[in-house]
């Protein structure tokens, strides 16, 4: 850290890419983008307000029961009026107000910050790890795998998302049970036995290999036979599933695009030289390269989650309306067109969706620029 | 080029197949009930068993879920009794559901377009400007809006939008659509012009960020260099050379959006009670309409696809370097 | 919120009901209830815009269920043999009148024939611009009687009149019951006495329909946008309809149901051949205009640029409607004789208990319910299955009165325990395998949402493991249809009646003839389920469970038969009776609201009249002052 202190006078050429080569010498490339992404004040300001809000999510049940002393769910109707419409507006009692049975809107924001973030970063995270294997195999590999892998991107893309998620959303809404996700494990293992078969016939590693890949089949086999598998509940769990099958794609395409054009790289051509397997070349020469474009594809993909879901939520098709969510709660609002007469009950909720995927957007293109600096500024 | 654009298109045309396929996965197989329970739907509240059967077979849904699809698919290419591409009958509606699709996208196309218009007249000249002041205050600020712009959901900026011109101040007249020849060009200007602007706002904001970014990178270009070292005034430079190649790229975009516009402004439909293709699908959903849902997805799925192929051809044409076989 | 919609009666041959015919015929001779019949000014058109029509079949008078249809045709478009006089309760709304037939009909003794003379005069709308005759009532039978156009509520006549199957083939089989032996008389012959006959005959199904332009719509459905007017009120733009072939007509501009319809007047309509009693046709036009944005519906209703809204106004509209002196008298709530109740499953546990039930009644908050529904103006706190208006006795039948309506969470938790469900007697649901995870069954329309989360409030301290699943109106009833789904309790239906029979309101929903089909029952309860019945949709081991630890399953059915046969003066005590053994040992329901309907009209609406019957304002009989020429918002 101290180093990095002492660095910084140096810095101010630095961030042209004409800059001076010569005086970064000796430097990781994690250090000049800590350095880079330092300056930007409003990134770190971004990512000052990310980590708030995060905390604030995960505190928020213990603040709750330490301060405000009501659940998310706790209605009180005398705070409503005869015809069911809130009276308390933002006060000492209710922070934010109260909604339309007396719920409290501060608790229920501050609970909804944990929905958010919750299901995007889950579902962020199960998309990047879909995205990032079939990336890389698809770029590595190349061949049938290449082509099926892109084509079956290319699907997907084209699918118009919202239409396709609200389909999905209501059709395991219309069965109480929720959706059969029968196919959902031995479509997992049928991809794992893919990756091990792609990977592991070229490689020294033959036997492993073979081993995991029939070990899936036969394992994908019995589940299908069986017919057994996780239910696809509408709520919580369809929205992270939603959001995972619909992201992906966009994180396979950039991770097949590096793949692509950091395999031809000398590095690599040496790795493989040296009598290194494709997994050794995967995960420790071409992975750690990639790793500045995935985490910007994350933090971008982050807010795009978030807005996704409250766009499900607002439809009601989403989180169901017993989990505060901001979308949930901006559907409260505007529904009956509640917030003419009680406005803290848009604002709270749509101000924090707002700043919190402001936040984050500013933080991706922070890093963005500091990771990459010949992209922006 | 020719053998190019002809693989394409069979790709397009598998394509929509395999998107049929899906959707009709996610609404017949993946409710459970399958044809029975949606014949159920449309029987009325608490059916007789006889009227169930009836409203079956008139809909087709007596058959097993392969001959069902097998037809709809056939219809499509070969096109049914109420003419090409066969787009079968609605089940709420009961009427055949081509001519109200047209309608529809008509409705939507107008939406998309005016929306389009007005985001690249915002957009792009902000990014240029920001480009060509990079780092000075105004950039921050135009970037900042663009982020901003990204960050609000529509159904949010909607609501305060309508709150706001409609509601509070009366500056608009309200929600609905207001066909341009019946009604004259003043009135279904005004009802468009807030749609217009809540989602050219989203989609202004992106462009700039994205012209900005490629004029950014453009400028530091060799051949820019060569153009000003010919001579040329800054202004020729920029406009000619610069901007020139910095927003080829956006047409790419331009047409992914355009084409996504078409399908999924969902949410703006709903919201400013725009008769769209978005609307009828959400209705169609509601209901189960399944039809309705399968012809909206293709719609959506074939604009989507077809904006990607002419995308291409386009860059073939727009950009020398690129050659396909 | 969704129009409701109707349902079927079936054919029932009692005391009762000639008794309610004589009502009728006295009814009729005697509708003296003349609510100012000329004094409102003519003309003017009234703009109403709802969300969607939500049609159960396509606007095909033949098939179509839905209530807000059959308000537009009995008012507006259709004439039959019968109809009502389109006003409230007060003004005998629920009785019917002749309306093509020139008076009541001859019936033969034994009550199997019905002979109608018609009047003259009344002509169906352009382009069909010729008399209806007894031919054109006969067709509209025939089309009941054919498959193809699946009459949802054909059972009204099929089995009832002679040679009526719902199953002909081809719509211009004639019917072996049905004669016309001129142009202007037309007889019924019945297999057996039915005694609302005259009921049935106020049906839309009934009503004229002129065969060479419905011949060419022989499914169900089609006919909608084609309907010709043979009332006062027509689609506007009927006369540009061409005739001459089935393959040149082209749907009425005046209508689509994407949009919306305009009526206007029908050219050919003589009032000489009607009464103002029954339609007043003060208006120009009306034009219903679909907006998909339900907040902007009401807020162009207080800026004045439509006149009359249905249903439940947003809650900012509302509390305007409430405390705002300058909107006084813009809401309308008239009596919906309609019950909403939740629904518990007497086969899923844990409410195969009827302790479990009997304290869910008792915890049940309803006026914090209708709260969350919008005040005491959505109607009264129920006690019982029946609205007032069709069972007076019902205000008095109030088994949980210790719930005064906030509920009386004490007396709960006392009758839990002795639920046994409660294993340690604490008053909460504790035994793991049937408390955990109990399915609450909610809507996701507002205002369900929030009256949804009150409810499981309430009930939540004695049955904490109630899970909250909310989905649409339509995958609610269909959910709750479904036997093998055995949805444990539900706060999605709601239940009216047809006319102001006690027997009408709770046949269908208590008698084990309302489980028609394992996927299609609306006694969603499964009272007086019977074993081969159960065992055929797959709940055999849940019926003997129930039988194993309560014994027999609860039946009204035989209560129902003797309640049927009692002479007229008794009927009510009877099925007083009959409810209150529903409310206190089969414990299906907990009733929550007798409702009323909301109707929001601005003042450019100076007469304002309700229709009983049909449950929607009356607009034949209301009157604008807005000086509008119709425009067609098709």
């Amino acid at each position: 850290m101290s180093q990095l202190q002492s660095a910084e006078p140096e810095v101010q050429t630095l961030a042209p890419l004409d800059g001076d080569i010569r005086r970064v010498e000796g430097r990781t490339p994690w250090q000049l983008f800590w350095i880079r992404f330092k300056r930007d004040h409003v990134a770190m300001g971004a990512g000052v307000v990310v980590c708030l809000l995060v905390f604030v999510a995960v505190v928020a049940p213990l603040f709750v029961t330490l301060f405000v002393h009501r659940g998310p769910n706790a209605l009180d109707q005398n705070l409503t009026s005869d015809i069911g419409i809130p009276i308390l507006g933002p006060s000492k009692t209710a922070w934010f107000g109260v909604d339309g049975i007396g719920r409290d809107v501060f608790v229920r924001t501050m609970y909804g910050a944990r929905t958010s973030l919750m299901v995007s970063f889950i579902g962020t995270g199960l998309s990047l790890v879909i995205g990032i294997v079939l990336g890389l195999l698809s770029g590595f590999r190349g061949g049938k795998i290449d082509t099926f892998i892109s084509r079956t991107i290319d699907i997907v893309l084209s699918l118009p998302l919202l239409l396709m998620a609200i389909g999905l959303s209501v059709a395991c809404g219309a069965s109480i049970a929720g959706c059969s996700g029968v196919w959902i494990m031995p479509v997992l293992l049928g991809i794992v036995a893919l990756s091990a078969l792609g990977l592991g016939l070229q490689s020294t590693r033959r036997v492993p290999a073979m081993l995991v890949a029939a070990i899936s089949l036969v394992l994908a086999v019995v589940l299908l036979g069986s017919g057994t598998g996780p239910r696809i509940k509408t709520g919580v769990p369809m929205v992270i599933f939603i959001i995972a099958l619909f992201g992906w794609p966009y994180v396979a395409r950039i991770v097949r695009g590096q793949t692509l054009s950091l395999r031809e790289r000398e590095f690599v051509e040496a790795a493989r030289a040296t009598g290194f397997g494709p997994w050794y070349i995967m995960l420790r020469e071409i992975f750690p390269n990639m790793l500045a474009s995935i985490i910007v594809v994350t933090t971008l993909l982050i807010p795009q989650n978030i807005l996704f879901e409250a766009a499900l939520s607002y439809l009601s098709v989403g989180i169901p309306p017993d989990t505060p969510s901001w979308g949930g709660m901006i559907n409260d609002a505007t529904e009956g067109s509640l917030y003419f007469v009680a406005w803290w009950m848009l604002v709270f909720p749509a101000g924090f969706l707002v700043i919190t995927t402001l936040s984050f957007n500013l933080l991706g293109d922070g890093l963005r620029d500091a990771l990459d600096p010949r992209a922006g500024r | 080029m020719l053998r190019y654009i002809i693989r394409r298109l069979i790709w397009l045309v598998f394509v929509l197949v395999v998107i049929t396929a899906i959707t009709y996965a996610i609404f017949f197989v993946l409710p459970g009930g399958g044809s029975e329970a949606i014949a159920q739907r449309f029987a009325g509240k608490a059916p007789r068993p006889e009227v169930v059967q009836e409203v079956k077979i008139q809909m087709g849904l007596d058959k097993p879920l392969g001959i069902q699809f097998f037809n709809f698919t056939k219809n499509l290419f070969i096109g049914d009794q109420y003419g090409w591409p066969g787009l079968g009958k609605s089940f709420t509606i009961r009427q055949p559901l081509k001519p109200i699709l047209m309608e529809r996208a008509l409705v939507t196309l107008q939406l998309a377009v005016g929306a389009a218009i007005m985001w690249l007249l915002i957009g792009i000249p902000i990014g240029v400007l920001s480009a060509l002041r990079p780092r000075t205050l105004f950039d921050r600020f135009a970037m900042m809006f663009a982020l901003i712009g990204i960050s609000i959901p529509v159904f949010v900026l909607g609501a305060v939008g309508l709150y706001a011109f409609v509601y509070k101040t009366h500056l608009l007249p309200g929600t609905g659509y207001k066909p341009l020849l019946e009604y004259g060009f003043q009135p279904w200007f005004s009802h468009f012009l807030l749609p217009w602007f809540v989602l050219a706002l989203l989609y202004a904001a992106f462009y700039a960020r994205l012209s900005r970014a490629n004029l950014l990178e453009v400028m530091g270009e060799d051949f820019m260099r060569t153009a000003r070292a010919k001579g040329l005034t800054e202004r020729r430079v920029i406009v000619h050379h610069g901007l020139r190649a910095s927003l080829t790229p956006l047409v790419t975009v331009f047409g992914l959006d355009m084409a996504g516009l078409l399908a999924g402004a969902v949410i703006t439909e709903r919201i400013f009670n725009i008769p769209g293709l978005g609307d009828l699908a959400i209705k169609s959903i509601g209901s189960q309409d399944v039809y309705a849902i399968l012809d909206v997805t293709l719609i959506a799925a074939f604009i989507i696809t077809f904006a990607n192929l002419v995308v291409d051809i386009a860059y073939a044409f727009l950009d020398p370097r690129v050659r396909y076989e | 919120m969704k129009s409701v919609k109707r349902r079927t009666i079936v054919a029932i041959t009692s005391l009762v009901v000639l008794a309610l015919v004589a009502a009728a015929c006295g009814g009729s001779s005697s509708s003296g209830s003349n609510a100012n019949g000329s004094g409102a000014a003519k003309g003017g058109t009234i703009r109403e815009e709802l969300q969607e029509f939500g049609w159960t079949s396509g606007f095909d008078p033949t098939g179509e269920y839905l209530g807000t249809a059959w308000a537009l045709y009995d008012q507006m478009l259709m004439r039959g043999l019968m109809t009502y006089n389109h006003r409230d309760a007060a003004a005998g709304g629920d009785t019917p009148v002749p309306d093509i037939a020139t008076g009541p009909p001859t019936v033969s003794e034994d009550g199997m024939t019905y002979e109608f003379e018609l009047k003259t005069g009344v002509m169906f709308g352009p382009p069909v611009d010729r008399e209806v005759t007894s031919k054109d009532i006969a067709y509209s039978f025939q089309r009941i009687n054919t498959a193809s156009l699946s009459a949802l509520y054909g059972n009204y006549y099929c089995g009832v009149i002679t040679g009526m199957t719902c199953d002909a083939e081809k719509v211009d089989t004639a019917i072996e019951g049905i004669d016309t032996p001129d142009a202007t008389h037309i007889t019924f012959h019945l297999d057996a006495p039915v005694g609302d006959f005259l009921y049935r005959l106020t049906m839309p199904a009934t009503k004229a329909i002129p065969e060479e332009v419905a011949k060419c719509f022989t499914k169900a459905g089609d006919y909608g946008p084609y309907l010709i007017s043979s009332s006062a009120y027509m689609f506007m733009g009927s006369e540009d309809l061409d005739i001459s072939s089935c393959d040149t007509m082209k749907p009425i501009s005046g209508y689509d149901v994407q949009k919306g319809m305009t009526l206007v007047r029908n050219p050919n309509y003589d009032p000489a051949s009607d009464s103002t009693e029954i339609r007043e046709a003060n208006i120009d036009g009306l034009q219903q205009a679909i907006n998909t944005n339900y907040d902007d519906i009401f807020q162009r209703l207080l800026d004045g640029e439509i006149d009359v809204a249905a249903g439940t106004p947003p809650k900012g509209v509302l509390l305007k409607f409430e405390t705002d002196p300058t909107y006084a008298g813009w809401l309308h709530a008239d009596p919906g004789d309609r019950t909403w109740y939740a629904t518990m499953n007497l086969f899923a546990a844990p409410f195969d208990d009827v302790h479990v039930r009997k304290a869910v009644n008792l915890a049940f908050n309803k006026e914090g319910v209708r709260k969350a529904y919008g005040g005491e103006k959505r109607g009264q706190i129920a006690t019982s299955v029946e609205p007032p208006a069709v069972l007076s006795l019902s205000e008095s039948i109030n088994p949980y009165s210790a719930n005064t309506g906030a509920g009386n969470l004490d007396a709960a938790m006392e009758e839990m325990k002795q639920s046994r469900y409660d294993l340690d007697k604490n008053g909460v649901c504790d035994d793991g395998g049937a408390c955990d995870d109990i399915l609450f069954l909610g809507r996701n329309v507002d205002p369900w949402p929030e009256m949804d989360q009150v409810a499981l409030a309430s009930l939540q301290p004695i049955l904490p493991g109630l899970t909250l699943k909310e989905v649409d109106t339509s995958t609610g009833y269909t959910t709750l249809q479904q036997m093998k789904k055995l949805v444990p309790i539900s706060l999605v239906p709601g239940w009216g009646k047809d006319y102001g029979s006690p027997y009408g309101f709770d046949y269908y929903i208590f008698h084990s003839d309302g489980i028609y089909s394992c996927t299609g029952a609306s006694n969603y309860s499964l009272v007086g389920l019977t074993k081969d019945f159960a065992d055929e949709c797959g709940i055999g081991a849940e019926y003997d469970a129930y039988v194993q630890n309560n014994g027999e399953v609860p039946s009204v059915d035989a209560k129902m038969e003797e309640c049927v046969g009692k002479p007229a003066s008794q009927i009510d005590q009877c099925f007083a009776e009959l409810d209150t053994y529903v409310m206190e040992t089969a414990v299906p329901w907990v009733p929550w609201i007798w409702a009323n309907n909301w109707t929001s009209v601005n003042p450019t609406v100076n007469q304002y009249v309700f229709d009983q019957f049909a449950g929607t304002m009356s607009y034949i009989n209301s009157a604008v002052d807005n000086g509008l020429a119709p425009e067609n918002v098709a």
